[in-house]
């Protein structure tokens, strides 16, 4: 499973690794509005590998190494890494533009969820046989995140009180997975493409 | 004649040595204590009720010199605004403090308790409020040049009086509503030096301002760190619960149910692909 996905599992292993650190740690290395204002640019991908709780933090580490275990053996760990650095930095940026009441997130569910959405989306093309159990967490991860958004509590969640969850770092992390597994295959059908034309 | 000039001299000793005896000597102490201030009339301690501190960020603060016991206890009015527009201004780069209001002494009632703080919260639309105590100590001695002081002269140019004013303030933060004390930093300092009969009065009040300004700049330094300890207590204290009054803390929580269900998702498509 390590070799399956060795960025994933790299990156679950931090997160708890940090989760162990202590708050003073975590403090410096979250997402902070004002700090990141302030030119504190690292918070917007290290933000994304400190958690509020060890638990917060082992959920988050399975749910990436999870959606890892789709994902990065379909597109190569390399690429997959490329793609959670940039995504971090993307979905950092728009909670930024977009959640203007947000002050301070932590978590890898962000990514996580990208790393679904990118596996679920280029597994639904390349193994059919597994669509219906992919529809099925399709929609239970959607549903989660709906129910977030509008009802604003933590849907199966432990967090410590006064925490919401940040269902925008979801939603942004799954539009970024979706975005990257649709240019993902538009490159792959136009190399197909452009080798059939030269064949004929 | 030799009786008039015996005379004479009597007096003249008798009037320069009234001038040296208007000059108290030993020491003088101003005090403003916190606990007179918000325990006035307490015979025992006061019981402890487990109460959970709720602070919504940004915090309103109020900062106040405790009010003294006595008439011209403590720092001058305008001397107190200028420390505490310090206080102020170090404090106003901190994203969860919304406002900082100086509070002038003429609304803090001496032995005026809880019930005078609740009303200056109200008035004034705090949440928090750090109250600084202080207790100055001023001695006085003379040095062995002060028996030139017998010359007339020597009272204007030699300065054979010495004193030592010892200044420790005290920051006190506490939450208006649950009246708990969330963090307190303490300032010190000593100035000492000497001045002539003449000068005396004048020298002393500047080294007892300089003593404040003193305490007050290194209270400071240790006031950030102290906030800076708390910022990091109020995420583990279970007491302390902080909230965005318009923002709030969020987390990238997938769940332990979401995560479990990826698992089984991967798990199905490798065995089914492997």
């Amino acid at each position: 499973m390590l070799r399956r996905a060795p960025v994933s599992f790299t990156i679950g292993a931090i997160c708890l690794l940090l989760a162990c650190a202590g708050e003073p740690v975590t403090a410096g290395l979250e997402w902070e509005r004002m700090a990141i204002l302030h030119g504190e640019v690292w918070r917007l991908l290290s933000g994304h590998v400190v958690h509020f709780s060890l638990s917060h933090a082992g959920a988050d580490a399975l749910g990436l190494i999870a959606a890892g275990l789709v994902a990065e053996p379909l597109i190569g760990s390399r690429r997959f890494a490329l793609i959670l650095g940039g995504g971090a930095l993307l979905v950092s940026l728009g909670l930024l533009a977009l959640a203007p009441g947000l002050f301070e997130y932590r978590g890898a569910s962000g990514l996580a969820m990208l790393a679904a959405v990118l596996g679920g989306v280029l597994a639904w093309r390349r193994h059919p046989a597994s669509r219906a159990i992919l529809a099925c967490a399709g929609l239970a991860l959607a549903s989660k995140t709906l129910w977030e958004a509008c009802a604003h509590t933590a849907a199966f969640t432990e967090l410590p009180a006064g925490v919401a969850v940040a269902w925008q770092a979801h939603l942004l992390g799954a539009v970024l997975g979706a975005w990257v597994a649709h240019a993902l295959q538009s490159s792959a059908s136009g190399e197909n493409h452009v080798w059939h034309r030269r064949r004929t | 004649m030799t009786r008039f000039l015996t005379l004479f001299c009597v007096l003249a000793l008798l009037t320069l040595a009234g001038c040296a005896s208007t000059f108290e000597h030993g020491g003088k102490r101003q005090a403003g204590s916190i606990v007179d201030y918000l325990y006035p009339d307490a015979k025992e301690a006061p019981k402890m009720e487990p109460t959970v501190t709720h602070l919504r960020l940004p915090v309103r603060v109020g900062i106040a010199f405790v009010p003294g016991a006595g008439h011209g206890a403590g720092p001058e009015e305008a001397a107190k605004t200028q420390l505490l527009e310090r206080v102020k201004g170090a404090f106003t780069q901190y994203d969860y403090i919304g406002s900082i209001e100086v509070i002038p002494s003429a609304y803090l009632r001496p032995r005026g308790g809880f019930a005078n703080l609740d009303q200056v919260a109200r008035m004034f639309n705090l949440d928090v409020i750090a109250l600084v105590s202080y207790d100055q100590v001023r001695f006085n001695d003379t040095n062995r040049l002060a028996v030139l002081y017998w010359t007339l002269v020597g009272a204007y140019l030699i300065k054979g009086d010495q004193y030592d004013v010892q200044t420790m303030v005290d920051a006190a933060v506490f939450d208006v509503r649950s009246r708990k004390l969330l963090f307190r930093a303490p300032g010190t300092s000593q100035v000492k030096g000497s001045a002539t009969l003449a000068g005396y009065g004048k020298e002393v009040r500047g080294a007892q301002a300089d003593g404040y300004a003193q305490a007050v700049e290194q209270m400071i330094p240790q006031l950030q760190t102290r906030l800076a300890g708390f910022k990091e207590r109020a995420r583990s204290d279970p007491g302390i619960q902080v909230e965005r009054r318009d923002g709030r803390q969020g987390a990238g929580g997938i769940g332990w149910a979401a995560a479990l269900l990826l698992m089984v998702v991967a798990w199905a498509i490798g065995r089914r692909h492997a």
